[in-house]
């Protein structure tokens, strides 16, 4: 929601605006990030209560210990990051892309987390290769490795590519997920 | 003949919401290649579209992946007999 909320090349829109409208604008900004803050909270909070937290889900094994693990700190330094620049109310600088970089790699993390993946259900109708996982994991990482590549080929769409490649890969991802889950019993 | 996993009205919904993960970007993809067909050109990053007429769905679609990503908690759903 944040990449939503914090829009990108805010410090140049702001520049562009009389200082009345930039006031306006930070503030509208502020107020939506505390709102979906609070919420976010409130939301943690009946999690624990209800003990239906989602960190339950990540002490499955070793490896979903470590990426819970990674994407719990990588998750504090963004907010601490946010509240910063929230209360500093200025330019949001870093926001936007830490944002945009937090949900790519949680993607692959979602992906990373079914690598040791049980058997999958008898009624899987997604031809059942586990492998399958792990070639999109390789293919998103590719895809960011390209990215500074194609950068320096002077491609100018170079981020869309890249951002529409890892958006594409984990799309299929859910596909997968989807037709695997389709008919499992609870 | 339906099974009962199958008529179960928890299992449809988990279903829905499992694809509308899918169908709601792919309303952004629409609009960017029409956006595209339209002015010839492509912007230099998928956020450049909250810049243009693209804002609204690219906002929409955001926050409607956010919100059925929060209600995407399998565990939590109990498929009814």
């Amino acid at each position: 929601m944040f990449v939503a909320v914090v829009p990108t090349r805010l410090g140049e829109t702001l520049a562009d605006l009389p200082v009345g409208e930039q006031r306006r604008l930070i503030f509208s900004v502020q107020v939506s990030v505390i709102a979906v803050l609070v919420v976010s909270v409130v939301f943690i909070w009946l999690g624990f209560r209800t003990s239906n937290a989602p960190h339950r889900a990540l002490f499955q094994s070793n490896l979903t210990k470590i990426l819970g693990l990674l994407s719990t700190l990588l998750l504090i330094a963004f907010v601490l990051l946010l509240l910063w620049r929230t209360i500093e109310g200025e330019q949001f600088a870093g926001v936007h892309a830490s944002a945009a970089f937090l949900l790519i790699f949680s993607m692959g993390i979602a992906i990373a987390s079914h690598l040791d993946h049980r058997p999958l259900c008898s009624m899987d109708t997604s031809g059942g290769k586990k492998t399958h996982y792990a070639i999109l994991l390789v293919l998103m990482l590719l895809g960011l490795t390209a990215w500074p590549i194609l950068l320096a080929l002077g491609i100018e769409e170079a981020l869309f590519i890249v951002e529409w490649f890892e958006i594409g890969l984990f799309s299929y991802f859910w596909y997968l997920e989807s037709r695997r889950l389709w008919n499992l019993a609870h | 003949m339906a099974t009962s996993i199958e008529r179960s009205p928890g299992r449809s919904t988990l279903r829905y919401v499992r694809l509308m993960l899918l169908v709601v970007p792919l309303l952004l993809v629409v609009a960017i290649v029409i956006y595209g067909i339209a002015n010839q050109r492509i912007e230099d990053s998928l956020s450049s579209y909250y810049l243009g007429p693209a804002r609204d769905l690219f906002v929409a679609m955001l926050v409607t992946t956010g919100v059925l990503l929060v209600v995407y908690t399998e565990k939590s759903w109990k498929i009814l007999p």
